[in-house]
């Protein structure tokens, strides 16, 4: 038994949809299977290189108030954002939020207002996951359920700023359980940082369920930023449904919390639909960083192009496990895969897994995985220009991810992830 | 020839000898270079001419074995790369590596200004490092939004030497080696190219060109045309010897020795 983690734990019955009845029924049921299913161990295949150990032997508590005023928000929001989605230990902040005029097409609120404005997906889309996902930290969160953070995007309604979604987490050693819920509606466009930092949290544990639901030739660039303080644990699963043409570019940062683990499914279930997948993770001390992603390419004509890459140093350890999955209905799907490590120690460690499973004919699939330290020729370039060993190796580890964040799109997000990776690396020179 | 040769030699290398994972590439190799001279070197493929530019430069890979090298009187092979960089060895790669998110301005401006404070001079500000900037670029006719960008990253095969030979200018080598500094270039590239090492050569510097073909020949003139087979220098010779050698190819060299 490990389920102590989250005994302290109370569910928070005076919240004003803990009466709402199909709520409490699909609680109740998540709550039971949190009693009934296993703790994700070693011996699960999917958990193999992930010791949750560390988890399993805190005591969480459910967060109270927090004591934050906007000065200490303000400056983690995302400066070119149009809108504004903030969540304070997985409650929605209407004080820090700045939220679009009713009935302009997008609606971007927690879980009460959206329960007025768009009950019927909400209902849906909570009880589809719920239902679908024989998991144990996915019934974690919809057991705890406090709130939801919802975009719903009408069709044809394109939003030219990005919207940014802060998660804050305050306490110390709370478990909140934010919940996602984007749908994005025919032929709309939109960005969003959906990001998670600490202000003031420590040894919590952030456990995250996202559903994200593009409609046919929607756009959607979203970029996830997990900067939680390097005691923090970080879980998340989200399942993505791309219809026909639609396009969903994904780019997810790690350089925070202790444990991160992340599943993503992306399912290509309409014709034609494109998903860009990047990612990177900055790793030092002891921090474990897992990725699990899984793109199915369910219908003819899908793309997906996917590169992950990762820094380890000290004793730190990243985990990939990227599949893709061609379905006997993905004629013509082409996707590539790379993962990309760079292990900088010899206490280091990576393990990745690439796959690919093909069950239709003309395909186009490429996938490769590389584990290795700094290229011994592109030092010696640098060297040959004056510049020392030590700091020639600072200057190509920052390369290695600059490539990455350089490509973002978000100016200001840009620039602070340049900051901290050059905080972390120590290279004198950047962009 | 522009120099008298007179006084010390700019680098000797004496009898050098190299390995690398046990397969001697450099064998016996001996040639000096005075302070004014341009030095072809040319060969078939595998001959050892590129070994024989990262051996000068320093690359940790490569073991010397047997001989020395001596550069500005001093004895360099003990020398990291960083430190022959900061005595005036240059070297212009065949294939320059990119570093994404670090910009041509300030990575110039690093390898600058680690030069200027190891020779205990002043380092440059951006400002002052800028000012410096656009007279070589002027020189080199490259335009400034080179600076911009990152360091050779999605660079066509012409930028990137361009590039190199930006550094060159910027850093002011005693020694400059260029290997195989035309391979990839059209014929305007190529000219460009061949312009900026033109203006670059004085009387103090000496280049040594690595190149496979006679044409980059026709825009710089060499003092001397080494022919490089298994590890050595078999030939000497000056101009003539490269328009031999675009007639004849190496074959006729190599029966020779």
């Amino acid at each position: 038994m490990h389920k102590e983690f989250f005994q302290g734990l109370s569910n928070d019955n005076t919240l004003e949809f803990s009466q709402t009845e199909w709520l409490k029924l699909i609680r109740e049921e998540a709550n039971q299977r949190v009693i009934d299913l296993p703790v994700p161990s070693a011996k699960d295949e999917q958990w193999r290189f992930t010791d949750l150990k560390k988890i399993y032997q805190k005591q969480f508590r459910s967060a109270g108030k927090h004591t934050l005023n906007y000065k200490d928000v303000e400056k983690s929001i995302l400066l070119e954002s149009g809108y504004q989605l903030v969540f304070v230990d997985g409650l929605f902040s209407k004080q820090f939020s700045r939220l679009p005029e009713p009935n302009s097409g997008v609606f971007l609120g927690g879980l009460q207002s959206a329960l007025v404005n768009h009950p019927e997906e909400i209902q849906a889309t909570l009880i589809s996951t719920n239902n679908e996902k024989n998991n144990f930290f996915a019934s974690l969160n919809t057991s705890y359920l406090r709130d939801v953070a919802v975009l719903h995007l009408a069709p044809d309604t394109s939003l030219e700023k990005p919207i940014h979604l802060l998660n804050i987490s305050t306490g110390e050693n709370t478990c909140v359980n934010p919940r996602v819920f984007f749908k994005i509606g025919a032929g709309s466009s939109v960005k969003v940082l959906e990001e998670y930092v600490s202000i003031g949290g420590k040894e919590s544990l952030t456990n995250i369920v996202s559903d994200i639901y593009l409609g046919q030739s929607a756009k959607f660039s979203h970029y996830r930023v997990q900067r939680e303080d390097v005691s923090s644990f970080n879980i998340a699963h989200s399942s993505v449904d791309l219809q026909k043409n639609s396009n969903y570019q994904f780019c997810t940062i790690s350089t925070g919390a202790s444990i991160s683990r992340q599943d993503v499914e992306v399912v290509q279930s309409g014709e034609g639909t494109t998903c860009g997948f990047e990612g990177l993770a900055f790793l030092q001390g002891r921090q474990v960083c897992d990725l699990h992603s899984k793109i199915i390419h369910g219908k003819p004509q899908g793309t997906s192009k996917q590169v992950y890459k990762t820094i380890i140093g000290d004793r730190a350890k990243a985990v990939f496990n990227g599949q893709i999955f061609v379905s006997s209905e993905g004629h013509l799907s082409s996707a590539a895969q790379s993962n990309k490590n760079l292990l900088l120690t010899k206490n280091g460690r990576v393990d990745t897994k690439p796959q690919l499973e093909i069950y239709a004919d003309d395909v186009k699939c490429a996938h490769g995985a590389t584990v290795g330290q700094l290229n011994d020729d592109e030092m010696f370039y640098l060297q040959t220009r004056g510049i020392p060993k030590d700091v020639a190796r600072k200057i190509l580890i920052y390369g290695f991810a600059a490539e990455v964040i350089e490509n973002l799109g978000l100016e200001s997000l840009i620039v602070s992830l340049r900051n901290e990776i050059l905080k972390l690396t120590g290279s004198p020179v950047s962009l | 020839m522009r120099n008298t040769n007179g006084g010390n030699p700019l680098v000797h290398i004496d009898g050098l000898a190299t390995e690398i994972e046990g397969r001697e590439i450099l064998k016996d190799l001996t040639l000096s270079v005075f302070p004014g001279e341009i030095h072809a070197i040319m060969g078939p493929n595998g001959s050892g001419k590129s070994t024989f530019a990262k051996v000068l430069a320093g690359h940790p890979s490569y073991e010397v074995t047997k001989g020395g090298i001596t550069f500005s009187g001093i004895d360099v092979l003990d020398l990291s790369p960083e430190e022959r960089a900061r005595e005036g060895i240059f070297m212009g790669f065949q294939y320059p590596v990119e570093i994404p998110g670090v910009t041509n301005s300030s990575f110039l401006r690093l390898a600058f200004n680690t030069a200027q404070s190891a020779r205990g001079e002043d380092e440059l500000d951006p400002i002052e490092f800028d000012d410096y900037l656009q007279d070589k670029l002027k020189m080199l006719e490259i335009s400034s939004d080179f600076l911009d960008r990152s360091v050779n990253g999605g660079f066509s095969g012409g930028e990137k030497k361009r590039n190199e030979i930006l550094q060159m200018a910027v850093l002011e080598p005693k020694l400059a080696i260029l290997d195989e500094t035309d391979s990839g270039l059209d014929i305007d590239a190529l000219r460009v190219v061949s312009q900026g090492v033109n203006k670059l050569a004085n009387n103090d510097n000496a280049i040594i060109l690595i190149t496979h073909y006679q044409r980059l020949l026709n825009y710089i003139k060499p003092d001397f045309v080494h022919v490089m087979h298994e590890g050595n220098i078999v030939k000497t010779g000056n101009e003539k010897l490269a328009q031999e050698l675009e007639e004849k190819g190496y074959d006729w060299i190599l029966d020779e020795t």
